[in-house]
C-alpha cells in the first residue's frame, strides 16, 4: 500500500538464500547438536524430523503463502498482511508481534554476532592462545562480555568487543540501508556459500582427526560420532528415550526456532515475491539449506570435535558454553587449530549477520508503507530505537540478565504467540482454499493433501501442545526473575515501551491506509 | 558405533542433504531461464490493436 517505488528481489536464488540465512544461525552449530547429545543422541531425531514434518514446514509454507498473499494486495509488512488477509480492525495490531519480535531479538542478537567477529578476529591474529585449561577460556569470555557486573562491558574502553560490537552496528545498517537486492540479497549470495564452504572445511577437519591424544585411545571421531548419532542402551534406550516428554519438546522448539518460523522475517521476505513464482518449491528450498547446515554440517562436527578432545563431560553445555568456552579449548588442543578456529567464528558470524539483517527489514517495510518514511528515515528511526535496547543488554551483563529475559520474553513467548496467530490464520481465516491456491500458483512441486489437514488441526495443536509445555516448565523461574532482578525489569519496560510505540504508529498507519482505500474506492 | 548409530546418521545426512541436493538443482535449472523458480511469465494481454 505504500507509494513510490517498491523494494524487491532480484533473483529467485536470492531470496531463497536470504530466507536460509535468516533461519541458520547460532542455533544449527551449537544448540542442535548440544540437544541431541543432551538427549540421548540418535533417538532425538525422531521426535525432530516428525517436526519438522508436522510443524516447521508447513507452518514455512503458510508463512510463505500468506507473505505474497499480502505482498500482492501491497501490503510488506505484517500489520498490513494480517490486514489484508483478515478484514478485522483488531487484525493489524495483532501484527504488531511481527515487528517487535525480529526488532527485539536484533538488539541482543548483535551482541552476541559481535562476540563471533571478535573471536575470528582473535584467532585471525593469533590471540586466542589461552593455554590447554578450559578456565582460561572462561574466564576470557566471563571478561569479554562483562558478565561479572553490569557495565562491565564499558569498562574495558575502545578494546576489542566494542570496537567489534560498533564494526556489527555499523555493517548491519549499511547493508539494511542499501535495500532487498542491493543489501540483504548480495550479502545472502555471497555470505551462505562462503559460509557452507567454511563450514565444510572444519567438518573434514574434524573427520580426519583420527585418535589425536594417544592416551585417551577411546577419544576418536567414530566414538565422538556415536556419542552424537548412536542410540545409548541399544532397543530399550531408544523406547526410554522416547517416552521421555522433555525430549518431544526440545526437538519440536529446536524446529520452530531453527526455521525462524514465527518470526515475522519469513512473511515480510516472502510479500516481495512475484506472482508467479514458486513459492512451495522456495520455501522447500529454504528449510532443506537450514536443515542440511543443522544436522549434517552442526550435526556431524561440533559434538565429535567437543567429545575427541574433551571426553564426555566437555560434549554438553548450553550454547555459549559450548561455543565460546568449550570449543576454543577444543581449537586449542586441535592442530592447525588456529585456522581452524578462525573459518569456525567467522562462519559463525556470517550465520549472524545473516539472520541479524533479516530482522530489520520487517521494520524497515512498515516505517515504508505505514508512515511514508523513506529509506533513509526508516533506517534512522530503527537504528534509534535498536541502540537503546541494545545499549540495556550491553550494560546488564551481568550474568546476561536483560539478554536472557528479552529472550525468554520475546525470542520465545512472542514467537509461539505469533506462530500460532499466523497458523490460526492460515488455516481458518485465509482459508485452505484461497492459501493452497497461494501456495500452488506459479508451482511445479506438489503440496501433498494431507498439508492442508495438518496445517489446519494438527500444527496449531502441536504448537500449543509444545507452548503450553514449555511455558510449564520455564515460566516460574522468569517469572521470579522479573522479581528479584532490576535490569529484568529495566529491559521488559523498554520492550513494553517499544511495543506502544509500534502499536501507536500501526494506529496512525491504518488511519492512513483507511483513508487511502476510501479515496481509491 | 551400532548399527543403530549408522542408520540414524546416514538417514539424516542423506535425507538432509539430498533435499537440498535435489531443491536446489530444480531452482537452479530455472534461474538462468527466468527470474523466477518455476513460474510461468505473466500472459502480456495489452492490446496491440491500432
Amino acid at each position: 500500500m505504500s507509494s513510490g517505488k517498491k523494494d524487491g528481489w532480484g533473483s529467485s536464488l536470492g531470496v531463497i538464500l536470504a530466507v536460509t540465512g535468516s533461519a541458520v544461525g547460532l542455533g544449527n552449530f551449537l544448540r542442535f547438536p548440544g540437544l541431541a547429545a543432551k538427549y540421548g543422541g540418535g533417538a532425538f531425531l525422531i521426535p525432530y524430523f516428525l517436526a519438522l514434518l508436522f510443524l516447521g514446514l508447513p507452518i514455512a509454507w503458510s508463512e510463505w503463502a500468506m507473505g505474497r498473499y499480502g505482498g500482492q494486495r501491497g501490503f510488506n509488512s505484517c500489520p498490513g498482511i494480517f490486514r489484508s488477509i483478515w478484514k478485522s480492525r483488531l487484525a493489524p495490531y495483532f501484527g504488531v508481534l511481527g515487528l517487535i519480535v525480529p526488532v527485539v531479538i536484533y538488539m541482543y542478537y548483535l551482541f552476541i554476532e559481535s562476540w563471533c567477529l571478535g573471536y575470528a578476529w582473535k584467532y585471525l591474529t593469533g590471540g586466542m592462545n589461552l593455554g590447554s585449561e578450559k578456565s582460561a577460556y572462561t574466564n576470557h569470555f566471563t571478561t569479554y562480555v562483562g558478565l561479572t557486573a553490569d557495565g562491565a562491558f564499558f569498562h574495558q574502553g575502545m578494546a576489542l568487543p566494542v570496537i567489534c560490537l560498533l564494526v556489527c552496528i555499523i555493517l548491519n545498517f549499511f547493508f539494511i540501508y542499501r535495500g532487498l537486492s542491493g543489501g540483504i540479497e548480495k550479502v545472502c549470495l555471497w555470505g551462505m556459500p562462503l559460509l557452507v564452504v567454511c563450514a565444510i572445511l572444519v567438518l573434514i577437519r574434524v573427520l580426519t582427526l583420527g585418535t589425536p591424544d594417544p592416551a585417551h585411545p577411546d577419544r576418536n571421531v567414530l566414538a565422538g560420532l556415536a556419542y552424537m548419532w548412536d542410540i545409548r542402551g541399544g532397543m530399550p534406550g531408544l523406547i526410554q528415550s522416547l517416552s521421555n516428554a522433555e525430549m518431544w519438546m526440545a526437538a519440536a522448539g529446536q524446529i520452530f526456532f531453527s526455521l525462524s518460523v514465527g518470526f515475522g522475517v519469513v512473511i515480510n521476505y516472502a510479500s516481495y515475491l512475484k506472482k508467479r513464482d514458486d513459492i512451495a518449491l522456495g520455501s522447500t528450498t529454504a528449510v532443506a539449506g537450514n536443515e542440511f547446515c543443522e544436522v549434517t554440517l552442526g550435526g556431524l562436527t561440533t559434538i565429535p570435535a567437543a567429545f575427541i578432545f574433551l571426553g564426555a563431560a566437555g560434549a554438553v553445555g548450553g550454547t555459549f558454553g559450548l561455543g565460546f568456552q568449550s570449543l576454543p579449548l577444543v581449537f586449542d588442543r586441535m592442530p592447525a587449530g588456529q585456522l581452524f578456529g578462525f573459518l569456525w567464528f567467522f562462519l559463525l558470524f556470517i550465520a549472524a549477520i545473516t539472520s541479524s539483517l533479516s530482522m530489520l527489514q520487517p521494520a524497515i517495510a512498515f516505517f515504508e508503507e505505514g508512515l511514508g518514511l523513506d529509506r533513509r528515515g526508516s533506517v534512522s528511526l530503527l537504528g534509534f530505537v535498536t541502540l537503546m535496547g541494545t545499549a540495556i543488554v550491553i550494560w546488564f551483563t551481568k550474568d546476561l540478565a536483560a539478554l536472557d529475559a528479552m529472550d525468554f520474553w520475546v525470542g520465545s513467548f512472542c514467537i509461539f504467540v505469533l506462530a500460532t496467530i499466523q497458523t490460526l490464520l492460515y488455516g481458518w481465516v485465509l482459508g485452505l482454499k484461497r492459501g493452497r491456491e497461494e501456495l500452488e500458483r506459479g508451482g511445479l512441486l506438489p503440496i501433498p493433501r494431507i498439508f492442508d489437514f495438518v496445517i489446519r488441526y494438527i500444527s496449531p495443536l502441536f504448537l500449543i501442545t509444545v507452548f503450553v509445555l514449555w511455558l510449564h516448565q520455564s515460566w516460574a523461574s522468569n517469572w521470579q526473575a522479573i522479581q528479584t532482578s532490576h535490569s529484568v525489569r529495566i529491559a521488559l519496560l523498554f520492550v513494553v515501551a517499544v511495543t506502544i510505540l509500534f502499536l501507536l504508529l500501526i494506529a496512525r498507519a491504518v488511519r492512513t491506509w483507511n483513508a487511502r482505500e476510501r479515496k481509491n474506492s | 558405533m551400532t548399527l543403530y548409530g549408522w542408520t540414524i546418521l546416514i538417514v539424516s545426512v542423506g535425507f538432509t542433504t539430498g533435499s537440498l541436493v535435489w531443491c536446489l538443482a530444480r531452482v537452479l535449472r530455472n534461474h538462468g531461464k527466468q527470474d523466477r523458480l518455476h513460474g510461468t511469465s505473466d500472459l502480456n494481454v495489452r492490446d496491440t490493436d491500432g
